[in-house]
């Protein structure tokens, strides 16, 4: 990098040199620009990859689209010029750099690559136990081509995946940009961990939606006690370290070994092994459920503590005589699951909650509350049942499958068409994604246009772009404009028309997807 | 001239009373003529055209002319985008049967009819309505080799009753797995196939000229015949070859390879049939979205299957849309909605096209039906306007309606 910074201030390289008369000075210049050349050429082979790609890169302008930027601006007779991954100018009438590549586009649409809020593209089954530590990227199948492929037929370029486990804390969902690797895989993690998943709705069974909500509950409690008990532990730290600092200036350092061993090092107390995120790897401590007692529910604090410690009646009599070095406290067990669920408490971390009956919904908004969530709804199919208050609490909603077989089972049983509608007219931010299944994952404009058709968004288009990037908090996606990723989209005609054939996809200025081709190139 | 006076209000009061009794047709006749103008227009070759006036007059439409043309009567100016399509047929429908048992003990009962079996008060239908849905051909269940006759109906309930379009329909025959009996005849896909051949052989020798089978047999009742799979098609073919007679054929086209999907196709094309495909939705397998392109390139009439109330109310044009995004050309998904679902419900005389002499079962969408972002904003049935969305404002649901009987 130190290398390629340099290079990246000077004149564009495929730019010429100004032609000046001063016939004395020619050969100097000449003699300069060849050592320049070289010099290119040398650090070229010297630098990264990346770098020596962004050297040696030619732009590449795309001329004669329809551009649709995915905020609502439309450009006829527009062009893109993309150079290194991203657009470096967009508009009519642009400088054309030299030695670029030129892509005709004969007044075809360009749209954003559009971005699928709640996906399942890709996802395999998720891990035997659920928990907060899991990762989505984890279960996304990056040699899923066939899958992958038919969600760029249809103009997906970003798909936002969550782990699929099991009733409750599901893991952590990831923002995944759909660009080939270099080692043949598809997919890279744009977002890691950009939302705790949680489900409490999919499953049929009342009693065990129920037992799991309170399970999740029992578990952000855990959590907030976990956290208690850490700033504790902290506190009688540093009352033990006053304590033995008292204890050695009246006995002197004889302490026994053990005990030097914790003065030498109190806060590398031997903790059990950390559950850990191991997939697969039996833990022989008890489950999340019933986490271990900690000091804040034997007692309170560093008292507490001691308690624990206190020694039995026949030694009181043998202390008296001697008196005992303080005891170290002890220092709770790390749990990175309870980390997890901490960074959502308080809003640093989003969380999904999936829900689809009312009852359901009720106990996620009484979640959100009590754990003040930053949290939004996935598929709430009664939610128009509970749309006050969910508007009451600002809580978006993500519709799933618009067109659902009308089967009335389970927790479709009360389902209407019209849900989205009436929640959007109570107050309801209202978004849509696929729905999370792998299936239906390639359909996500399909599933925005039906949304639109019964009225519970405005506009398709900005489901799968501007809102997309809005609820993501990825502003850099699902929008054409300088600076941003060259993720895009070439159409036949207009995105929305089902007429209308992707004709080629780019993402990060790479085409990925040609139809002509039939294959990713 | 006192006396004829005297006449000539008990002859209104009989007429109102003879309207009354008549039902649905009194309300037509009470209707005044009208003109839709400012929109498009879905003409009988699956185009959209602009710049016509569609002119309706006691229930029918009496022509398809230039909007320019002066002296239209009642001009009634539809908004800029708007498509004015026939009214769309739901089939094979199980609007108004739902909830009841539409299965016979008999593997074989050609003489049951699912008309007898409606339900006028489904509130489904209405949902129908609204969803530009104005007819249905309502079948018996698919569980049974030969099941009976459908009926179509229209959707749109006047009075306490269902106008019935066509009351002894197509005779239905199925081959699947879904009319295989565990412990019973048939308990496979031959011997399905054995007693369909043997019904079809009863019904040669049969003397009662009224028998389903032999209607058919003789080109005298349309026939559909539900196919699971292609290979179901396959098998049941050379019977069909003993009767001389190919019957609409439902089928999902499920070959792996498009050469074989390409090859039925051919097949199905000589032998004249319609085939009903889908309903697809956003989980279906692409090489079946891709049929539906493929059988259209070798010269097969499709129509596509809605299936209310099991599948969602814009099944059909869903499926449609999603056979388009395949490479199916839009004017041939736009025929199979409207043309071709009235030729297989049996009422390709009457509806299913904007057209001279066509009853005037209407719909008008806020833009292409083939776009699912296309809302319904009004329907005619017979003329008569049966729903018209509400504007839409600052609350844009305020233009849907409570939620009773929403699907």
């Amino acid at each position: 990098m130190v290398l390629f910074r340099p290079i990246s201030r000077r004149t564009p390289i495929h730019s010429s040199p100004p032609d000046r008369a001063g016939a004395p000075f020619r050969g100097r210049r000449s003699i300069r620009r060849g050592l320049g050349a070289l010099s290119i050429v040398l650090l070229a082979s010297f630098a990264t990859e990346p770098a020596r790609a962004q050297i040696l890169e030619r732009a590449t302008v795309f001329q004669n689209a329809r551009i649709l930027d995915g905020r609502g601006r439309e450009l006829e007779q527009g062009m893109i010029i993309v150079k290194g991954g991203k657009v470096v100018a967009m508009g009519r009438d642009l400088k054309v750099p030299a030695l670029s590549r030129k892509v005709d586009l004969e007044g075809k649409t360009v749209t954003p690559g559009f971005v699928d809020v709640w996906s399942g593209l890709a996802m395999r089954d998720g891990a035997a136990q659920s928990r907060a530590t899991l990762r989505a990227e984890d279960g996304f199948d990056r040699y899923a081509e066939a899958e992958i492929r038919e969600a760029w037929q249809q103009g997906v370029t970003t798909v936002y995946v969550a782990p699929r486990g099991r009733l409750g804390i599901a893991g952590q969902g990831a923002v995944v940009r759909l660009v080939p690797g270099n080692d043949g895989g598809i997919g890279k993690v744009h977002r890691s961990g950009a939302a705790l998943a949680i489900d409490l709705g999919s499953g049929s069974s009342v009693i065990a939606r129920a037992r799991r909500f309170q399970q999740v509950r029992d578990q952000f409690s855990a959590a907030l006690r976990h956290r208690q008990a850490l700033e504790e532990f902290e506190e009688a730290l540093e009352d033990y370290e006053k304590e033995l600092a008292e204890y050695i200036e009246k006995n002197g350092d004889d302490l026994p070994d053990d005990d030097k061993k914790k003065k030498a090092a109190p806060e590398a107390t031997p903790a059990p092994p950390s559950p850990g995120p191991e997939p697969g790897r039996r833990r022989r401590r008890r489950p999340d459920r019933s986490p271990e007692p900690t000091p804040a529910e034997t007692g309170s604090g560093a008292s507490a503590v001691f308690a624990m410690q206190d020694p039995g009646e026949g030694k009181k009599k043998k202390a008296e005589e001697k008196p005992k070095p303080p005891t170290a406290p002890r220092q709770p067990s790390p749990r990175p699951d309870y980390d997890v669920l901490l960074s959502t408490i308080g809003g640093e971390l989003p969380v999904r909650i999936r829900a689809e009956l009312s009852s359901d919904l009720l106990n996620a908004l009484a979640l959100i509350e009590e754990f003040d969530l930053s949290a939004v709804l996935e598929g709430a199919t009664e939610g128009y049942l509970v749309a006050d208050q969910i508007a009451e609490r600002e809580v978006p909603v993500i519709l799933g499958d618009q067109a659902p077989s009308e089967r009335r089972t389970g927790w479709s049983r009360r389902a209407v068409i019209d849900n989205g509608a009436r929640m959007r007219s109570s107050g309801v931010e209202v978004y849509v994604g696929s729905g999370g299944n792998r299936s239906d994952a390639r359909f996500a404009p399909f599933n925005a246009q039906l949304a639109q058709g019964n009225r519970a968004i405005s506009s398709a288009m900005d489901q799968l772009t501007s809102k997309a990037s809005e609820l993501l908090s990825e502003r850099e996606l699902g929008a054409l404009s300088r600076g941003r990723p060259a993720d895009m989209v070439v159409w036949s005609g207009s995105p929305m028309d089902p007429a209308s054939q992707v004709e080629a996809v780019y993402v990060g200025g790479k085409r990925v997807y040609s139809k002509s081709k039939g294959d990713r190139r | 001239m006192t006396p004829l006076k005297s006449w000539i209000p008990r002859l209104a009061l009989c007429g109102v009373i003879a309207g009354w009794l008549g039902g649905p047709s009194t309300v037509v006749s009470a209707e005044e003529s009208f003109t839709l103008v400012g929109a498009k227009v879905l003409a009988e070759d699956g185009r959209l055209r602009d710049g016509l006036a569609v002119v309706v007059d006691k229930g029918r439409i009496v022509s398809v002319v230039a909007d320019t043309q002066t002296g239209l009567p009642s001009r009634r100016e539809l908004p800029a985008g708007s498509v004015i399509s026939p009214g769309l047929i739901d089939l094979p429908s199980g609007l108004g049967v739902t909830g009841q048992n539409r299965t016979t003990m008999k593997p074989v009962d050609p003489m049951a009819q699912v008309v007898d079996a409606i339900d006028p008060f489904d509130p489904r239908l209405e949902v129908a309505v609204r969803s530009g849905i104005t007819a249905a051909m309502v079948a018996p269940s698919f569980n049974n080799v030969v099941s009976g006759t459908t009926a179509t109906v229209r959707t749109h309930r006047t009075g306490e009753r269902l106008e019935t379009l066509q009351s002894n329909g197509a005779l239905v025959m199925t081959i699947g797995s879904s009319v295989l009996r565990g412990t019973a005849v048939p308990s496979s896909r031959n011997s399905a196939i054995q007693l369909l051949e043997e019904c079809f052989e009863e019904a040669k020798k049969s003397t009662e000229p009224n028998q389903p089978v032999r209607q058919w047999m003789d080109g005298r009742r349309a026939g559909l015949l539900v196919c699971e799979s292609d290979s179901d098609l396959r098998s049941t073919l050379p019977s069909l070859g003993m009767v001389g007679r190919f019957p609409t054929i439902a089928l999902s086209f499920q070959n792996k390879s498009e050469s074989a999907t390409a090859e039925l196709a051919s097949g199905l094309s000589a032998a004249g049939s319609i085939v009903v495909v889908g309903p697809y939705n956003l989980s279906t397998a692409t090489r079946q979205l891709r049929a539906p392109a493929i059988a259209h390139r070798e010269g097969v009439q499709l129509a596509f299957a809605g299936g209310l109330p099991a599948n969602n109310r814009v099944s059909a044009r869903l499926s449609a849309a999603l056979a388009v995004r395949h490479g199916l050309d839009p004017a041939a998904a736009r025929r199979a909605l409207t043309v071709h679902a009235a030729k297989v419900a049996g009422v390709g005389e009457r509806l299913g096209r904007v057209a001279s002499g066509f009853e005037a079962d209407l719909v008008v969408f806020d833009g292409d039906p083939l776009r699912l972002d296309a809302s319904v904003q009004e329907v005619y049935v017979k003329g008569v306007r049966v729903y018209r969305a509400k504007k839409a404002s600052a609350s844009p649901a305020a233009s849907v309606s409570s939620g009773r009987g929403s699907l």
